[in-house]
């Protein structure tokens, strides 16, 4: 099989987001980046897959902080070849990335009879839409998302994908394909540093120059801001029948009665 | 007249979601401010009954075609194309939900239109609709204007309120005969949840219990809440430890991620490997006896007070509310 | 009389002696050949450094055998069998020489009053000793002493070797005429129950002791190096060779290694040659089970067992063809991961090893394989994730560190701003845990004034790695110490203090320095100082009786024991031990990474709960004073889990001392500590 996953570094929420002196986007003098965290069970489904079927792991990413340091682990998780488009990440919006990748994959001998295309489900920044289908439909390929397990065979997979309430429907993919991947059937493995360093010492990143696309971002954004803190609870005093009463209140609010 | 607004019914298994309520309920307002019609578009076998159902939209075109069911989202959007090309539409909603995942962006693919996802409001300015979107795990939200007032926008679902959406009367249908393609995505079963435990990370409603439940008996008290809420009982890790509750109810750090709509948390200080695993839950209701427990911190409603005493009360409340 | 020059059954008595050795000695010289052969097959590590040091350890511990006094019942005689040994092999040797060689011109060792003097006197201590080791054996017998045929046999052999000199001595002396001797109180006493016999009976009867005597030492040979007897012969290079004559507690280095050591053994063949000798040393006496808090506790884990089976599949692979198709795997097969797992790395096995066995680097040396094939429970793999990523276990920004300084009032120098006296390396659960941080801003307060002139990293520190690397993610344990060792190397300060005592052995013992290795304090210890020096400004007594629980990594790996004591004295309140304190102190189960482990099984105590217990089983003990953020998140949790709440609090000893500070307080910017031990009870 020859497995593309697409990698995208994403704002790490662990540390505070703060906005920008524009009001439109993020202030990135505080922004760290990390791997989006479906494109980490990306990786570990085409790491499943490439052991039960065999075949070629490649994975892809836009230029971003840290991002060597992710696809060097990703190689020293077991992928064969690590590529990254040297175009900003952060300037791009989704749009952008999906035609950049659509050049990319649309290159000669990129895309085979066997070949699958695996980018996160979702990302928590999509906020022009999600890659996968994106990609999908600029490159004519099936697509599927909210995937959570895949089986190989010839020329087709056998895609898990979640509904909702544990609900999950098995659906049959035609090979080339682009597979939205939520999780992987097992958790992300861990690689000891020792063995990424082995491999930033022994393995090379591939650089595929793209032009980038004239528009970045097509929204016209108006502003970005924090939601108001939560802070303390709303402390709710009373008797035990006023403490019960206000309570079946906040559930009728919250329209779960 | 302003262009139409379109919303994408969502169904699952002969069942309208509660996404597709919620749409139809904001749909309504945008169309009322803006001056303009809401339609709505239903697909999959079996669709006519439901469309009874969407009485809020001023129109509903259904397509009734086994072959809709749980299509692809290029199926669906070259139905989605035709019915924009008809009726003119200029906003459309989708479900950000997973069964409509992906379909929004494949119509801005195809259709050129611009996209907004996760939005969790939506009003009318003028002719231009101003959504507002939860980014980067709800920490920023993003207010995004689409001038004229055309585009496609994905609600986040539970964001908007489904009463709104719901309405006694049926709507005109207008029937869609379409030519479906063989698709190249084939659904070929559902896959139920694995029978066993209440799988407690797709509850809508959650109690938690911990120490301050104080025995394995007590646990029944929360058990009778949770059902009458048609909710499932949860611990933390030492409840869990005394036996009390199985491991698969577990939720924390070492247990699940929970993300319900109600959490309640009784008799839980708030450690922080049991915060981790149930912080994202919409609404957090905390019940203890000492007012310093840290949970009080983050919890959205407090009550110092014997969780024992208030159980049996609010159970009954909750039942007489229910009816 | 000499016994080689008659026949025996037949044969000229010489020829058979020669027979008798050459079998004997081949035998047992293919053997030890094989056995060594196994060790050099274990990777290299150099053990030859620091030879004084080296042998005054093995004077020390294997003449003299302080650890086998730790248990009374056998220290003593333990003591004189070994000793009774070695008079014995001396003389075996001197007669065995002697009978080969009969034209050397000297006498029998028996023949020699000196020595048939001490023959004589040990084989009564011996035999009486071999009475209580029997006795224990079958009636008294510890849990974990492995109670094998085996060791029966070895005491029956060593019963038989002193009976047959007694014998021999007695009947000899009848032979001669049954005069008694000075120099053989015993023997002439036995010999007037013989006094009967002819003297050509006796004669004959004393001639086949001395065969006996022979017979059974030649055949203690042969059997020796198949028992575990074997560690009579291993454990004294064992104990030589051991990292404790010249290293830190239980360091996990490696000298002059020529192997990748990162990634640990998954193959016998991948451990080191000292640590396959361990097998051969061990004597199965259980110690180590019956100190370890995971055996206590009901974990899968025995240490004993873990040396034993590694020593078990090693023979049975390398030399008793156990190595084909479906041959057992080390791991897995042999030990499984849950054993790997449940070490706590509180040291409690090491020290009390009779032969100086280093069951815990050993254990790490396993985790290290499991973990570079990415084994790993989910939970320490999201540790090591956000240890990698932010620093800290707690998977927060390390700009959040430092954030419990922001209420506690006071102005905390930054020590990579301006030069301070003291470096205060806060650590991840002091400085992120809600339950702790409380305590370190009342130790700031303690600190400040004291007149202590300290600092923070702020956000360059980072977690020092002492769990990460018991772990066994050796590489991501370099990478923070490197990264530590960059920040501290741009402050300015003169001594390190540290909170958690993890924190502090690292510091103090793993960290290279390139020799610049500044004082590395724990804060018990600075407390103790200014006590000393009058800078504590204690305003009042405290009462109560307290009990204090000694952190493994601050007692037993470093030996600290007093300060923390002196401090608790000083603040008025009574110290009442409990039964496990100072070198064998009772793990409260967090250490070497198990504080993110989760029991999938169920287990029948954890070691916090059985601690706290203990604590609470001391008269009048209300209060539970602990000096380790990491205790304070498990005891606190134990107090609950074990139901003791409102019987006992858990207090660090900053808190004490922090009350005791506590009177005129002209503008108490700190959260006021409480004053009395009152149990909070969310219940």
């Amino acid at each position: 099989m020859n497995l593309y996953v697409l990698l995208k570094m994403v704002p790490d929420t662990v540390e505070e987001l703060e906005v920008a002196a524009d009001g439109k986007s993020l202030d990135s003098e505080f922004l760290r980046f990390k791997l989006s965290e479906p494109d980490d069970h990306a990786l570990e489904q085409a790491l499943i897959l490439k052991e039960k079927m065999g075949g070629k792991v490649t994975v892809v990413a836009f230029d971003a902080p840290e991002v060597d340091d992710v696809l060097f682990t990703a190689l020293a998780k077991g992928a064969d070849r690590a590529v990254k488009i040297p175009l900003n990440q952060a300037s791009l919006g989704t749009v952008a990335s999906a035609k950049v990748l659509t050049e990319f994959f649309a290159a000669a001998g990129a895309l085979t009879s066997d070949s699958l295309l695996l980018p996160g489900s979702q990302a928590i920044d999509d906020l022009e839409g999600e890659l996968a289908p994106l990609l999908a439909a600029a490159l004519k390929l099936p697509y599927i998302g909210v995937v959570c397990g895949v089986t190989g065979d010839a020329g087709k997979v056998t895609v898990l994908k979640e509904f909702a309430g544990g609900l999950r429907g098995e659906f049959e993919v035609t090979l080339p394909a682009v597979l939205g991947i939520q999780s992987a059937e097992k958790p992300p493995r861990y690689v000891p540093v020792a063995k990424v360093r082995a491999v930033m010492k022994s393995a090379q990143i591939e650089e595929a120059a793209l032009a980038s696309p004239e528009q970045p971002i097509q929204l016209d954004i108006e502003r970005m801001y924090k939601p108001e803190a939560a802070g303390r609870a709303q402390m709710i005093e009373g008797s035990t029948e006023e403490v019960a009463d206000q309570l079946v209140e906040v559930l009728a609010k919250n329209s779960v009665i | 007249m302003a262009n139409p607004i379109l919303v994408l019914a969502e169904q699952l298994r002969g069942e309208i979601s509660d996404i597709t309520f919620e749409m139809l309920g904001v749909g309504r307002a945008l169309a009322s401010a803006v001056g303009a019609p809401l339609y709505a578009v239903l697909l999959g076998s079996e669709a006519a009954p439901l469309a009874a159902k969407l009485g809020k939209a001023d129109k509903v075109f259904v397509a009734d075609n086994p072959q809709l069911n749980l299509a692809p989202a290029a199926t669906v959007t070259a139905v989605l194309k035709t019915v924009i090309d008809q009726s003119q539409a200029g906003l459309v909603l989708v479900g950000c939900t997973n069964v409509s995942l992906g379909i929004g962006s494949t119509l801005a693919a195809q259709t050129g239109l611009p996209l907004v996802n996760f939005c969790r409001a939506a009003r009318a300015d003028g002719s231009a609709i101003q959504l507002t979107s939860q980014l980067f795990g709800g920490k920023i939200l993003s207010d995004v204007k689409l001038p004229d007032g055309r585009g496609i926008a994905c609600l986040y679902p539970g964001a908007f309120p489904a009463d709104d959406g719901k309405s006694d009367q049926a709507p005109p249908v207008e029937k869609l005969d379409l030519p479906v393609e063989a698709p190249k995505v084939t659904f070929k079963q559902y896959i139920e949840p694995e029978t066993g435990d209440v799988d407690i990370t797709k509850q809508n409603i959650l109690v938690g219990v911990g120490r301050g439940i104080q025995s394995q008996d007590n646990v029944q008290l929360a058990e009778d809440l949770a059902q009458v809420l048609g909710g499932a009982v949860c611990a933390s890790r030492p409840v869990i430890d005394q036996g009390w509750q199985p491991l698969s109810r577990q939720v924390g750090k070492s247990g699940m991620t929970v993300k319900p709509r109600v959490y309640f948390a009784l008799g839980i200080s708030g450690a922080p490997e049991h915060w981790e695993g149930m912080q994202n839950s919409l609404c957090i209701i905390a019940v203890n006896t000492d007012p310093k427990a840290p949970i009080f911190d983050g919890a959205h409603i407090g009550v110092v007070g014997d969780v024992l005493e208030l159980l049996p009360v609010l159970t009954d409340k909750v039942k007489a509310r229910k009816g | 009389m000499d016994p080689v020059k008659l026949p025996v059954f037949g044969l000229p008595g010489l020829w058979l002696l020669w027979l008798l050795t050459l079998v004997a000695f081949g035998v047992f010289g293919r053997r030890a050949w094989q056995l060594i052969g196994l060790l050099r097959q274990g990777r290299y590590e150099n053990r030859f450094d620091h030879p004084v040091r080296r042998v005054l350890h093995a004077v020390r511990h294997v003449l003299w055998q302080p650890r086998i006094f730790n248990e009374r019942s056998i220290g003593l005689p333990h003591f004189l069998i070994f000793w009774g040994f070695v008079v014995y092999a001396l003389c075996f040797n001197w007669s065995l020489v002697r009978g080969l060689f009969p034209f050397l011109p000297v006498p029998y060792p028996d023949e020699v009053n000196l020595t048939s003097f001490f023959l004589e006197v040990f084989s009564v201590l011996v035999l009486l000793s071999l009475g209580v080791a029997i006795v224990r054996r079958l009636f008294f017998a510890p849990k974990y002493l492995h109670l094998s045929l085996d060791a029966n046999l070895i005491l029956g052999l060593i019963g038989l070797l002193m009976c047959s000199m007694v014998f021999f001595f007695a009947f000899r002396m009848v032979h001669e005429g049954g005069a008694a001797s000075a120099w053989l109180p015993f023997s002439s006493q036995l010999a007037r129950a013989f006094a009967d016999l002819s003297p050509e009976t006796a004669g004959t009867l004393a001639q086949a002791m001395w065969w006996l005597h022979m017979i059974v030492v030649l055949f203690f040979l042969v059997y020796l190096p198949y028992s575990k007897h074997l560690h009579l012969l291993a454990s004294p290079f064992n104990v030589f060779f051991s990292q404790a004559a010249t290293r830190p507690v239980g360091d996990l280095g490696v000298l002059d290694a020529k192997d990748d050591l990162t990634s640990g053994a998954s193959r016998w063949q991948e451990l080191t040659w000292k640590q396959l000798l361990s097998g051969f040393s061990c004597a199965e006496c259980g110690r180590c089970d019956r100190s370890c808090p995971a055996t206590a506790s009901g974990y899968p884990l025995q240490p004993q067992q873990i040396i034993q089976k590694i020593k078990d599949h090693m023979v049975h692979t390398a030399l008793n063809g156990g190595n084909g198709e479906g041959a057992p795997k080390l791991i897995g097969d042999v030990i499984t991961e849950a054993e790997i797992w449940a070490c706590t790395t509180c040291m409690a096995c090491m020290n009390c090893c009779a032969v100086w066995n280093e069951q815990v680097p050993l254990i790490v040396t396993l985790r290290r394989h499991l973990v570079s094939q990415g084994e790993v429970e989910r939970t320490v793999q999201d540790m090591l994730a956000n240890l990698q990523r932010y620093g800290n276990s707690f998977g927060k920004s390390d700009r959040m560190r430092a954030k419990w300084t922001q209420t506690s009032g006071l102005k905390i120098k930054d020590a990579r701003k301006e030069a301070v006296e003291y470096l205060w390396f806060v650590g991840d659960y002091a400085s992120f845990d809600p339950r702790c941080e409380d305590i370190t801003r009342q130790t700031a307060n303690v600190f400040a004034r004291a007149g202590v002139d300290f600092g923070l990293l702020y956000e360059a520190e980072r977690n020092a790695g002492n769990d990460v690397r018991r772990v066994g993610e050796e590489g991501l344990f370099e990478m923070l110490r490197d990264k530590n060792l960059q920040a501290l190397g741009k402050a300015q300060f003169r001594k390190i203090v540290t909170t958690d005592p993890h924190t502090y052995h690292t510091l103090k013992n793993e960290y290279p320095w390139n020799g610049h290795r500044p004082e590395v304090w724990h804060y018990t210890e600075v407390l103790a100082q200014l006590l000393e020096a009058g800078r504590l400004p204690l305003q009042k007594k405290l009462s109560g009786r307290v009990t204090y629980h000694d952190p493994c990594y601050l007692g037993r790996y470093n030996g600290v024991y007093e300060a923390p004591r002196r401090v608790l004295r000083a603040l008025g309140v009574e110290l009442v031990e409990m039964p496990r304190c100072r070198d064998k102190s009772f793990c409260c189960g967090a250490g070497g990474g198990r504080i993110w482990m989760e029991d999938t099984e169920k287990i029948a105590e954890r070691p916090a709960e059985n601690r706290i217990r203990e604590a609470a089983a001391l008269a009048g003990v209300t209060t539970f004073v602990v000096a380790c953020p990491k205790d304070i998140a498990m005891f606190r949790d134990a107090v609950k889990t074990a139901g003791q709440e409102g019987k006992i609090v858990v207090k660090d000893l900053a808190e004490l001392v922090a009350e005791a500070m506590a009177e005129p307080r002209p503008e108490a910017p700190s959260p006021k500590p409480e004053t009395n031990p009152k149990p909070e009870s969310p219940k």
